[in-house]
């Protein structure tokens, strides 16, 4: 600054060259903030079920049930003991326990109802086996075989494998979700700009006449865009984490499966915060770019039709 | 270099209509030489504002040619022509002020737009600021300014960036003669530092203050010149 510079009295800071027009902006602000919310909304649910399925198919890797189809009733204790023999011996770090004749039973109630199963019904026999290692069905399969004992060898396998595609279906559902509100987001703002460079078409003409290209022009929309872009995706993120919160901590807590889905821990919960802070930004981008891209559009349409 | 080149503005054959209505301008030709002075006279409706707005590049003919410093304006992108904006000064009849910035920054927007330093033209728009009389309303917005104050306003923001062609309509009507005088001097002195200046304007004792060629319109042709050319 030289000396005669510093003599001059401050001057206000330079005002935005493209008032923002409060009565627009509210309303702008509140759709996407509504957008955000279920674009956040979706993303977490997508997220805890993915949590959900890995935690499932992680507890059903590790357990295993066997059925023994027992020759008679009468061999039930012998055949099954001869079972929990083999899979001991193949398996000794492993927990492996024989189902009594009711435990099975009660298995089968869901499809027989309540009354007292016949004593001459062929229950099966079942061990339940929990261990940390993938089960070796051939091995067991053959010793088995050898023992004289005809088995059926449930690794749960193919409900894993069931459950997996579910849920990426799910995911795939979320992500689908947050791109349609990305692309209502999109058309939003394209329609926010257009209405901003009608209503202010005496400013542009003044901004244009004075020099102003199109990119400087489309420049000051996208500050606007971007700035209520990334507002109300900070807002309507933090609604729908606050909500995620609540579902996690509060009276849902203690629904069935829930509890998998909401937050497990301080590492979920720092993850979905950087997941809506990155939306948050995302929805930021999404408004300036196509801001930007509409404000082009438009400044080189008017000036085709002049 | 051909003699067009050494031209400020050359329109060839202008002709102008809005939609399918008469034409505006039929078969206009002006020419203006770097560093001239030239006003433009004619009644009401004669056509000088839509004349103006080709010459500021507001419009575009419907027939003709247009050269300005020595470019054929419809051989360049839209880019380009922005550019050459920045070299013509507009002070128009109904002022354009943007309301919600004050008068100071009103001035400097030709100066912000092309991308200069605000540290760096401050001296220069409080300078010129002073020397409109507006010094002492430099933070007020332009809807509290008098007719008199926002025309001066629209003076100083055409010739803050010291263009090399200033063009106004009517610069002098809204203000009282004094001030009137005191405006012209500041266009004659531009004009002598190598602004070329095109005056549209009814004003006859404005003319006659100084010796400057002046080009008749009527009914949207030129129909005679006068004075130094």
């Amino acid at each position: 600054m030289s000396a005669a510079d510093a003599t001059l009295p401050k001057l206000p800071p330079a005002q935005p060259l493209l008032p923002s027009r409060p009565e627009q902006g509210r309303s702008l602000i509140l759709v996407l903030i509504i957008m955000a919310f279920l674009a956040a909304l979706a993303l977490l649910f997508s997220r805890g079920a993915d949590r959900l399925s890995e935690r499932w198919t992680a507890q059903l890797s590790q357990s295993s049930t066997i059925q023994v189809l027992l020759s008679s009733e009468v061999q039930r204790d012998a055949e099954l003991a001869a079972a929990v023999e083999i899979l001991r011996e193949t398996l000794p770090d492993a927990s492996v326990e024989a189902m009594s004749r009711t435990e099975s039973g009660a298995l089968i109630r869901p499809w027989l109802g309540e009354t007292d199963l016949p004593d001459d019904l062929p229950v099966p026999g079942v061990i339940e086996v929990d261990a940390d290692a993938k089960l070796p069905r051939e091995v067991l399969r053959r010793k088995f075989e050898e023992a004289g004992l005809v088995t059926v060898i449930d690794d749960h396998s193919r409900f894993s494998a069931d459950l997996k595609r579910t849920v990426a279906r799910l995911v795939l559902l979320g992500v689908a979700l947050v791109a349609f509100v990305g692309v209502a987001a999109t058309a939003v703002s394209i329609f926010a700009t257009r209405a901003n460079l009608a209503s202010q078409k005496d400013i542009v003409h003044v901004l244009v006449q004075a020099g102003a290209t199109d990119r400087f022009i489309a420049g000051l929309l996208v500050d606007q865009s971007a700035r209520r872009g990334f507002v109300g995706g900070l807002m309507g993120s933090a609604l729908a984490f606050a909500l995620w919160l609540i579902l996690s901590f509060g009276p849902a807590r203690g629904t069935v499966g829930w509890r998998a889905v909401g937050q497990g821990g301080l590492t979920d919960s720092v993850m979905d915060l950087f997941v809506l802070a990155g939306l948050s930004l995302a929805f930021g981008g999404v408004c300036a770019l196509s801001a930007g891209w509409a404000a082009l559009r438009q400044l080189s349409f008017e000036r085709r039709r002049a | 270099m051909s003699k067009d080149a050494d031209l400020t503005l050359k329109l060839e054959r202008i002709g102008l209509r809005y939609g399918r209505g008469p034409e505006v301008l039929s078969g206009v030709d002006l020419s203006l030489k770097p560093g001239s002075f030239t006003f433009l006279t004619g009644e009401s409706g004669a056509g000088k504002s839509t004349l103006l707005k080709l010459c500021y590049l507001a419009l575009k003919p419907s027939r003709g040619l247009i050269h300005l410093f020595g470019q054929d304006l419809s051989s360049l992108k839209p880019a380009q022509l922005q550019l050459l904006r920045r070299r013509i000064g507009v002070v128009l009849q109904e002022f354009r002020l943007i309301d919600h910035l004050s008068v100071w920054e009103n001035v400097a927007l030709p100066l912000r737009v092309s991308g200069m330093n605000r540290a760096d033209y401050r001296a220069d728009v409080d300078e010129l600021l002073n020397w409109v009389g507006l010094g002492h309303r430099m933070h007020a917005l332009p809807p509290t300014l008098s007719g008199g104050e926002k025309q001066r306003c629209a003076i100083a923001r055409a010739v803050i960036n010291k263009p090399d062609l200033l063009i106004a309509d009517e610069p002098t009507g809204n203000v009282d003669p004094e001030m009137g005088a005191r405006l012209l001097r500041l266009f004659s002195e531009m004009n002598r530092m190598g602004t070329t200046v095109l005056i549209a304007t009814h004003d006859l004792a404005l003319i006659d203050e100084i010796s400057a060629r002046t080009v008749h319109l009527s009914n949207g042709i030129i129909e005679d010149e006068s004075g130094a050319s």
